[in-house]
C-alpha cells in the first residue's frame, strides 16, 4: 500500500467512526464512558470550556486583526474618528457591548479601563463598524 | 438537492454558535468528544480536544462568510455540523473522499439524534479553501503520519481476526458492507466489531503529547 493509500484507509477508518458514532445512543456512548473510568460530567465541562474559549479566541483574534489594519495606515489615511466626551464615549460602547455580547466576551478580561483604554477601545469600535462616528456628532 | 451548493440558510451568527456551545447538553458532549476520538488517527491534532477547539475556529471564521465552515442552522444541527466539520479537517487531504463517504452513509440505520441531518448535509458539503491549500510540506507530513498511525492500527488488532478482516477490506478500497458481506457477519456481528475498531482506534489515539 502506498503511503497515499494510508490516508485514503485512515479517511475510510473515520467513516467507520462515523457510522458507528452515529448509530450509538446517548446511553450506550455514557456506559462506554463510565465503564472507561470517565466522569461525564467533567469531560463534558471541561469540553464546553474548552469550547466556548476557542469562540472568545476568533473573537479577540479577530480584534485584534482588525485593529492591526487600522494602525498599519498611513496616519494620513487613518481617519481616526473624532471621539465624543468621555462619559458620552463610555455609555456609547457599554450600549454596544449591552446589545452584542460578542463583544463582551472578546474584552471580558478587561473589567477596570483607563480613559486611554476607553478611547482605544472607542476607536476599535468605530473600525470594526459597531458605533457610526455620526451617530454623536453634531 | 444541488450538489456542492448549500441552501440559503439564515447564516449562523457568533452568538448563534455560542449559544449552540452553551446548550451542549453532556451526552452532546460526550458524542463530540467520541467522534473527535475516532477521527484523529493521522492528524496532527495532539488531542480529541484540540480537533473540536479547530471545528469551533472554522465555524467562528464561517460567521464572517467567505472562510471557515457555514452552519447551516435551520437545517442541521450543532452537534451534526460539528461532527461532520471535525472528519473533514481530520481529512484534510486533495482526496475526497465524499462521495464514497456519501454512498455509505446512504441506507444506513442510524440511532444517533441528528444522524438524518449529517447524511443531509453530506450532499452538499463541499471542500474549503484552507483544504486545497496544503501546501507539499504539509503533505508530506501528513503522509508520513497516516502511514504510522495506519501501522499502529494494524499491531493494535493483528490478535483480532475479525476487526482485521475489516481494516483489510478497507486497505483494499471494499465498503464496509461489501466486508460484511464478503465475511458473512450478521448485521449484529457488524456492528459489534465495528465498534471494537472504533473504540480501539480511540484508546490508541487518546492524545499524542509526550509527557
Amino acid at each position: 500500500m502506498t503511503e497515499l493509500n494510508h490516508r485514503a484507509e485512515l479517511a475510510a477508518l473515520r467513516v467507520v467512526a462515523l457510522e458507528d458514532i452515529l448509530s450509538t445512543s446517548d446511553a450506550e456512548l455514557r456506559k462506554e464512558a463510565v465503564d472507561d473510568g470517565e466522569d461525564v460530567a467533567a469531560v463534558a465541562a471541561d469540553l464546553k470550556a474548552a469550547m466556548r474559549e476557542a469562540a472568545a479566541a476568533a473573537l479577540r483574534q479577530r480584534l485584534s486583526q482588525a485593529k492591526a489594519r487600522m494602525t498599519a495606515r498611513p496616519a494620513a489615511d487613518l481617519g481616526r474618528p473624532v471621539r465624543p466626551p468621555m462619559e458620552q464615549l463610555k455609555q456609547l460602547i457599554q450600549e454596544v457591548f449591552a446589545s452584542d455580547r460578542s463583544l463582551g466576551l472578546a474584552f471580558r478580561e478587561g473589567k477596570r479601563q483607563s480613559d486611554a483604554d476607553w478611547e482605544s477601545l472607542y476607536d476599535d469600535l468605530v473600525a470594526l463598524g459597531k458605533i457610526q462616528p455620526a451617530s454623536h456628532e453634531d | 438537492m444541488e450538489s456542492g451548493k448549500p441552501p440559503n440558510d439564515d447564516p449562523a451568527t457568533d452568538d448563534d454558535i455560542r449559544d449552540a456551545i452553551e446548550a451542549l447538553t453532556e451526552d452532546d458532549a460526550l458524542r463530540l468528544r467520541k467522534a473527535a476520538q475516532g477521527f484523529l488517527a493521522g492528524t496532527e491534532y495532539q488531542d480529541p480536544k484540540e480537533l473540536i477547539n479547530e471545528a469551533v475556529l472554522r465555524a467562528m471564521d464561517g460567521t464572517l462568510g467567505s472562510h471557515g465552515r457555514h452552519w447551516p442552522k435551520q437545517r442541521v444541527p450543532f452537534v451534526a455540523f460539528m461532527i461532520m466539520t471535525m472528519m473533514s479537517i481530520a481529512d484534510g487531504s486533495r482526496e475526497s473522499h465524499l462521495m464514497s463517504r456519501t454512498d455509505r452513509l446512504e441506507g444506513l440505520s442510524l440511532k444517533g439524534e441528528g444522524a438524518d441531518h449529517v447524511l443531509d448535509y453530506l450532499g452538499f458539503w463541499t471542500r474549503s479553501v484552507e483544504d486545497e491549500a496544503l501546501d507539499a510540506e504539509e503533505e508530506a507530513a501528513a503522509t508520513a503520519r497516516a502511514k504510522v498511525d495506519a501501522d499502529r492500527i494494524d499491531a493494535l488488532f493483528a490478535g483480532d481476526q475479525e476487526v482485521s478482516w475489516l481494516v483489510m477490506c478497507i486497505k483494499e478500497g471494499k465498503s464496509p458492507a461489501k466486508a460484511r458481506e464478503l465475511a458473512g457477519f450478521t448485521t449484529t456481528e457488524y456492528e459489534t466489531i465495528r465498534k471494537r475498531l472504533r473504540r480501539g482506534v480511540a484508546k490508541l489515539f487518546p492524545g499524542r503529547r509526550s509527557a
